[in-house]
């Protein structure tokens, strides 16, 4: 069985008169274990899709299994431990005011009941941080370091599935780097699957097993990462390919 | 062969207080040259931009020189300079929405930024309009400038902003990270742009990037820096081929690529502090650090060929 699955999706906006159909009619699915990267452009629809799993948004059409049972509109505490979101902008995605200690221990106990303690130097260190940085505020932190405490509030609450927004396009390359191996150990090792989301074809290579392109709300591709890569079937997959600048030399 | 430089940087320290953020930057930019700065966030890659263009009132210019076409820049009455610099100097931003007023058309923003410079002729402004718009790629002139930057995308925005530099007539593009808000497509389509400017225009460039790959394709000449400093200093081709920095081989390790092997991190964090006096700032990171990399004094050195690195690790580097 499939430890996610996604049945015809379909969500539409309206702002202003104007209607946008984020999401067409996408299936997927993720098995246990599996990294599955979603790849497009802006506007393709892989935020939107992320939303609508992570209960931020609740899709007009189709229907989110999880183990098999459905996901409703109302989801419980555990639905949203199990399933936890990373975001782009990691220093936005803490609390201004608080100190990561204390924004991760909130996290915790909100999903994990009052009791519930967040071992802050076994979490720095999974994450390869001093744990004296989790005193700081979060604008006190570089971008890298921010996410990388982003990535340690996620897996302390033990989640089956982490979704990952872009998590590495607000960082340069040496800190994007650490993020991927840190992103690939962590899932290997504690056995969770991940959607992964990026424009960037070149880091879903590096990280996932299997990958579906989207183009303006749909599936226009799906597969194992290194077939796609290697031979693209759908036009927009072999554009976006074309796209990604390479350093030409033997590493 | 460096073409005749039109800035000339020798000794550049900048910083926001006494400290300075940015040290020891020596770089001729020599006509139509693409000159690409790259370097992890907070290395002061965006600071010596900005020292260059004399943008941020709070960064002060605490040694050495900046030339343009021969006349000295730091010295200059502050109003003479903006003058001097606006006329000669274009910028392209990260942001692509920061270029311009969102809610105006770029129309009006074009004749108010071209009668700022004196240049505004209305009876040929759009035939100047169109020929700008041309060289880069712009289609349906009229109607971009009826429309107002919101309603455009990101990499429509960068374009623009190029077109105007173009218009004005400027000799250098300044861009910092021009590229790192868009889409892998657009991303390439910009790169392509920018190239272009320069094969129709001659425009020099100096681009900031952490893209190395960017780099790769546009740079005729890259320089590595790393906590205020320029590390390392060559052709395109040199840098990122026969790196002789440490730091710039963990960069270029760290690279992904699509045949899917996970890249080499590099471990720990750059200093934010600005550069230390004496000491490699790299040396904490580096493999190859030995005791003298602790306090050898900075220096960049010739290894052949206009390639220049400051590395005096003991045990390899640059030696």
């Amino acid at each position: 069985m499939n430890l996610l699955e996604g049945r015809k999706l379909c969500k539409t906006y309206s702002r202003g008169g104007v209607t946008v159909k984020a999401l067409i009619d996408v299936d997927f699915t993720l098995g246990d274990g599996e990294i599955l990267g979603v790849v497009g452009e802006s506007g393709s629809g892989k935020s939107t899709l992320l939303r609508q799993i992570s209960g931020l948004e609740t899709p007009d059409s189709g229907e989110l299994l999880l183990c098999g049972t459905p996901l409703g509109a109302k989801r419980s505490r555990e639905d949203y431990r199990t399933i936890q979101m990373i975001f782009q902008d990691a220093v936005g995605s803490f609390h201004p005011r608080r100190t990561i200690r204390s924004s991760i221990r909130e996290s915790v106990r909100n999903l994990c009941g009052r009791d519930a303690q967040a071992d802050l130097e076994a979490l720095s260190a999974v994450v390869g941080l001093d744990p004296a940085l989790a005193e700081r505020y979060p604008r006190n932190l570089s971008g890298g370091q921010c996410q990388r405490f982003a990535i340690a509030r996620a897996v302390a609450v033990d989640p089956k599935i982490l979704l990952c927004d872009e998590v590495t396009s607000a960082l340069d390359v040496s800190s994007q780097a650490q993020v991927l191996k840190l992103l690939s150990d962590i899932c290997r090792e504690r056995h969770m699957s991940a959607v992964f989301v990026s424009h960037d074809l070149a880091v879903v290579s590096c990280i996932c097993d299997r990958v579906m392109v989207m183009y303006r709300g749909k599936v226009v591709e799906e597969g194992a990462v290194r077939d796609v890569i290697d031979c693209p079937k759908d036009e927009y997959s072999r554009k976006l390919i074309s796209s990604v600048l390479e350093v030409k030399q033997e590493k | 062969m460096m073409k005749e430089p039109i800035l000339t940087v020798a000794g550049l320290c900048a910083g926001y207080g006494e400290k300075p953020m940015v040290s020891d930057v020596s770089f001729a930019l020599g006509q139509g040259e693409i000159f690409c700065i790259v370097g992890e966030s907070g290395c002061g890659k965006s600071t010596l931009l900005k020292a260059i263009l004399g943008a941020a009132p709070e960064l002060r210019v605490l040694g050495g020189s900046i030339a343009l076409r021969g006349e000295e820049l730091t010295a200059m009455p502050e109003a003479r300079r903006r003058k001097l610099c606006t006329e000669k100097m274009g910028m392209v931003f990260q942001n692509p929405g920061s270029a311009f007023n969102p809610i105006r058309s770029y129309k009006k923003q074009f004749i108010e930024t071209l009668k700022s410079h004196g240049a505004y002729r209305p009876n040929s402004f759009l035939s100047q309009v169109r020929e700008a718009f041309d060289k880069l790629g712009l289609e349906d002139c009229q109607r971009i400038l009826q429309s107002c930057p919101y309603e455009m995308s990101g990499g429509m925005n960068q374009r623009i902003a190029m077109a105007l530099a173009l218009l004005l007539g400027q000799e250098i593009l300044l861009a910092d990270e021009p590229t790192s808000a868009l889409d892998a497509t657009v991303q390439m389509q910009m790169a392509r742009e920018l190239r272009r400017l320069r094969d129709v225009s001659g425009i020099a460039q100096i681009i900031v990037t952490h893209n190395l790959a960017l780099a790769e394709y546009l740079g005729d000449r890259i320089a590595v820096m790393y906590a205020g400093r320029v590390v390392e200093l060559g052709k395109a081709d040199q840098v990122l081929f026969s790196p002789r920095h440490p730091y710039t081989k963990s960069l270029i390790e760290a690279i992904p690529s699509l045949d899917g092997k996970m890249p080499a991190g590099l471990p720990g964090s750059p200093p934010m502090t600005g550069p230390e006096p004496r000491g490699c700032e790299f040396c904490p990171r580096c493999p190859r650090a030995g005791q003298a990399c602790k306090t050898a004094a900075y220096a960049l050195a010739d290894t052949g060929g206009g390639h220049f690195a400051a590395c005096t690790g003991e045990k390899g580097g640059a030696a």
